[in-house]
């Protein structure tokens, strides 16, 4: 039983962290930036989202307001700052940087500090039994959710032509721009894409998680360890190393919980000597 | 169609194109010779946006493109063949296509026609091709852009002798169909058996602009301009 | 020679219209977390001490005060330069708030060697009023931490009844202590802790650690604390954990902050503080009424800790007629101040500068809408060394993760 439940929850906790992960990992594909704001996506789309449920009463309305926010907020960072230092890593990868610590700041100021949770809906609360098996309803509908997103981005990106053209900017976008894809689109749409899949987490993640000031980094970090473990840029990559990660963060935290950190550290530090492009990485 | 004039293209500060000039017109086979480094691929580069030139201009059927993203330039009829090939690895052979198809008379079946060996790839992950199949995905892809102007950049290059014939092959078809292409290549015999008119490039500047046969011809100065 | 005179005339004349102006203001210094994390618990506690001094006009002991707030961002180091500066550039008379103990514990030395009134607001470390305490602080508006863990453990084993309990608690000093004072008195009275479980402070998900709760216990005692809180009472429902084993532990858990944002999962925790906004007493009433009329909210621990301590040093100073000059003189004055009627109940300091007062048994209940922490069983009159022998307690380590040890653990 405490295996069982231990497991499921790290499922959950795993699958949420795809969301973050995938959309960090589509991100740096198409435009070789390791967004250092993405965690900031989290925490706008978790504040927003649990601002507006509480405000309206609804929980899909939250979910709008968190995943249309941050992709706003996305295409704005993209498109007005990124964009002009196309092919600047470094100044890229500060200006990220400096878009987590403003947004850090802004939030703490309209949401203060106290740390919010959102009021998990009531067709969505309590707990599903089987035997002696005790889960929180909301957490399975976490896990299934994205899964759900999950199986559809892999259909868009391994079965449609669009998917095809994201592959071929990731692989090499100079020359899929030589061939008349659109690639400065197309990584605002991925890095739009990206930044609502986090703000999606952030509004699925407050009930259970609560959203506070820090929690942009403690995302982040988690996110990192993924697609580090995975592979960045690698879509199957990204979803082993969230369950891996949402695996050991659990176990390792009721096994050792002295050494919880340890616990999914060592493992990537491993695998990063034997595979140091990840798991899946090429 | 093609209209080069007076281009200066750097890369950083170093300069690497001092002025070049060139034309290729309507249904004509223009190729651009010279040794390694001379500045071929820049000038490739220049045309399609890759690395625009900071003077001199270069127009396509009479309208300036040289101010335009490469996606727009390429969406304006270009095709283009890059030295390397540069194949989509993680694509399979028919998304390395579909990724670059166009509307007009070029389809799958018809790259798949001039290419027969293509078809039986289909399925194939681009990383897992030989060169001279690698080389032969690169034509068809470019051509599945319905360009009206095709930039080859050295397609002969590392290929065995069988390879060159067959894409010299395919490219005589296309000039037979009456395709406008540039054809970048330091393999001299299939460049002048395909070329309507010769340029050889030497430090960033034109310094041939004549007859192929002519250039086949004169020993001395192909040994002087080409080395060869 | 007549210049010199004429000289000295002026000066006494200026000094002397100086003494007959209005009286010097009393300048008191404010320390607290007002941006970051804590910045509402500062928030709170600087309330309440603002709320008292709206109602005596900004006045203490018929003195004019100069009220001078510092954010020390819940760090140690900020708090002492912030402490330095009040000291060195505002001459402050005495000093209040501090809610870090780590802050508390950094600060001792200076303020013993500049001999500088320290009213210590929230701070709960054992052993700033136990072992190596300073001279010029004392402890008002909290407590010591274990102070409320004794009463708790007795109650615990003697009125619920129950023999064997899990603790699962924040892994820093205020979770060592509390669960290390409720271990002691439990045991003492026949209980027995049969796991400890540490989470790091903080910790967004609580699921890991509850899954480690033994199932064959009679009760498990959280110590979780801030607002995270919230999110632990709700995940040990979720996890199917409240129909079986019932949760008991400090009244941090259900601070009617938190029971804002609570729903079920609350109702019937039992917990254990020296405040709660449901005490029944008319000095509570007023003030409850008061807070809610000035900040639209019902007051918190941390509210009354800001009310009662500036309660406590209007007293203090009224008894050495609003002069703080002897400072010496100004602490003793408050060792033997008696306060009956602040909304907490009776106050008094004991021997060693820390606060004697009621530690209270709430239980959540709903009445009408809201939940309230109503209180069952009152502890009267408790000092931090419990029913013990204050030296003899003394002699023991402090409270730790390994003290007492656990005797009973895995069995
Ligand atoms: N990316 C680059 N950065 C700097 N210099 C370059 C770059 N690419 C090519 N060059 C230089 O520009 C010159 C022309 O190169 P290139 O156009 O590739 O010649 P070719 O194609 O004729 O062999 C060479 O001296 C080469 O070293
Ligand atoms: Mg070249």
């Amino acid at each position: 039983m405490f295996w069982i439940t231990l497991v499921a929850n790290g499922v959950a906790f795993g699958m949420l962290l795809f969301l973050i992960g995938s959309g960090l990992s589509l991100i740096f594909g198409v435009m070789r930036v390791v967004n250092l704001a993405h965690g900031s996506y989290y925490l706008i789309g978790a504040y927003l989202g649990t601002g507006v449920a509480a405000a309206t009463n609804s929980f899909l309305l939250g979910i709008a307001a968190g995943v249309v926010a941050t992709m706003l907020l996305g295409v704005v960072m993209q498109t007005a700052f990124l964009e002009r230092f196309g092919g600047q890593i470094l100044a890229q990868v500060l200006l990220t940087m400096g878009f987590l610590l403003l947004l850090a700041d802004l939030s703490l100021w309209v949401w203060g500090g106290t740390p919010q949770i959102l009021a998990i809906p009531d067709a969505l609360s309590g707990s599903v039994r089987a035997g002696g098996f005790v889960f929180p309803r909301y957490r399975l509908f976490i896990s299934l959710l994205s899964a759900l997103v999950a199986l559809a981005l892999y259909l868009v990106l391994e079965r449609t032509r669009l998917g095809a053209q994201v592959r071929a900017a990731v692989d090499d976008p100079e020359m899929a721009q030589g061939l008349g894809v659109n690639v400065p689109r197309l990584s605002t749409a991925m890095f739009a894409l990206g930044a609502a899949l986090a703000g999606l987490a952030g509004v699925l993640g407050s009930p259970i998680l609560g959203v506070f000031p820090g929690a942009d980094l403690e995302i982040l970090t988690l996110a990192l360890a993924v697609v580090i473990i995975g592979g960045l840029g690698s879509f199957p990559g990204t979803l082993v190393g969230s369950l891996f990660v949402g695996l050991a963060d659990n176990i390792g935290k009721a096994l050792f919980p002295e050494l919880s950190y340890i616990a999914f550290f060592a493992p990537m530090a491993l695998i990063l000597a034997v595979r140091p492009r990840g798991l899946f990485g090429r | 169609m093609l209209e080069v004039s007076d281009i200066h293209t750097f890369y950083g500060s170093s300069h690497v194109l001092h002025g070049v000039s060139l034309r290729v017109a309507a249904g004509q086979v223009i190729t651009v010779l010279g040794r390694n480094g001379m500045g071929k691929t820049t000038l490739i580069r220049s045309i399609v946006g890759f690395t625009p030139p900071r003077r001199g201009t270069v127009s396509f059927r009479g309208a300036p493109i040289h101010g335009l993203r490469p996606f727009a330039i390429a969406r304006l009829g270009i095709g283009l063949v890059p030295q390397g090939r540069r194949i989509f690895p993680s694509l399979s052979v028919q998304e390395n296509l579909r990724v670059a198809a166009r509307p007009g008379r070029w389809d799958l079946d018809g790259v798949y026609a001039l290419f027969p060996r293509l078809h039986e790839r289909a399925a194939n992950r681009g990383h897992q091709l030989s060169g001279g199949e690698q080389q032969m995905l690169a034509i068809a892809r470019a051509l599945m852009t319905n360009p009206d102007l095709l930039l080859l950049d050295e397609p002969s290059e590392g290929l065995a002798p069988l390879l060159v014939a067959e894409v010299a092959r395919a490219l005589g078809q296309l000039r037979a169909q009456g395709m406008a292409i540039l054809l970048v290549e330091q393999n001299l015999p299939m460049a002048v058996g395909l070329a309507d008119h010769a340029y050889v490039l030497s430090k960033g500047r034109v310094v041939y602009d004549g007859s192929p046969a002519a250039l086949w011809a004169d020993e001395a100065r192909k040994a002087e301009l080409l080395g060869v | 020679m007549r210049w010199a005179l004429l000289g000295l005339a002026l000066v006494a004349l200026i000094a002397g219209t100086v003494g007959a102006a209005p009286p010097s203001p009393v300048v008191v210094g404010f320390v607290a977390p007002l941006t970051g994390v804590f910045a509402p618990t500062g928030q709170d506690l600087l309330n309440g001490f603002n709320l008292y001094l709206a109602k005596t006009q900004q006045r203490l002991a018929n003195r004019p005060v100069r009220f001078i707030v510092e954010d020390d961002q819940f760090s140690p180091e900020v708090a002492l330069t912030k402490i330095r500066k009040l000291h060195e550039s505002d001459r402050v008379h005495l000093l209040t708030g501090i809610i870090n103990s780590a802050a508390a514990y950094a600060m001792r030395g200076y303020i013993d060697q500049q001999a500088i009134p320290t009213v210590i607001a929230v701070a709960g470390g054992d052993d700033l009023t136990q072992r190596g305490r300073a001279r010029f602080l004392v402890r008002i508006g909290w407590g010591a931490s274990s102070q409320f863990a004794h009463p708790f453990g007795d109650y615990a084993a003697r009125q619920l009844g129950y023999r064997r309990v899990a603790t699962l608690a924040d892994d820093f000093a205020f979770g060592h202590e509390w669960i290390g004072g409720f271990q002691r008195a439990f045991e003492e009275a026949g209980g027995r802790v049969v796991a400890k479980i540490w989470t790091p402070l903080g910790s967004a998900d609580f699921s890991p650690y509850l899954a480690r709760i033994p199932r064959d216990v009679d009760a498990v005692v959280g110590a979780v604390v801030g607002p995270v809180a919230l999110r632990f009472v709700r995940q040990y429902q979720e996890f199917g954990l409240r129909d079986r084993l019932p949760l008991i532990g400090p009244g941090h858990m259900t601070d009617e902050v938190n029971l804002l944002q609570m729903g079920p999962e609350a109702v019937g925790l039992v917990t254990t503080l020296h405040y709660s906004a449901a005490l029944e007493n008319q000095w509570n009433r007023t003030f409850v009424q008061e807070y809610r009329a000035r900040f639209n909210k019902i007051p918190n621990a941390y509210a009354d800790a800001g009310y009662s301590t500036a309660l406590w040093i209007d007293r203090a100073l009224q008894r050495v007629g609003g002069q703080v000059t002897d400072r010496a003189a100004f602490i003793r004055a408050m060792e033997g101040l008696v306060v009956a009627d602040t909304p907490r109940g009776p106050l008094r300091l004991d021997s060693h500068g820390n606060i004697v007062q009621n530690i209270y048994i709430r239980r959540v209940e709903r009445v009408g809408t809201a939940l309230q922490n109503s209180v069952i069983h009152t502890y009267p009159n408790v000092s931090q060394f419990w029913t013990y022998n204050a030296a003899e307690f003394l002699r023991n380590p402090v409270y730790s993760r390994d003290y007492p040890p656990c005797q009973f653990c895995g069995r």
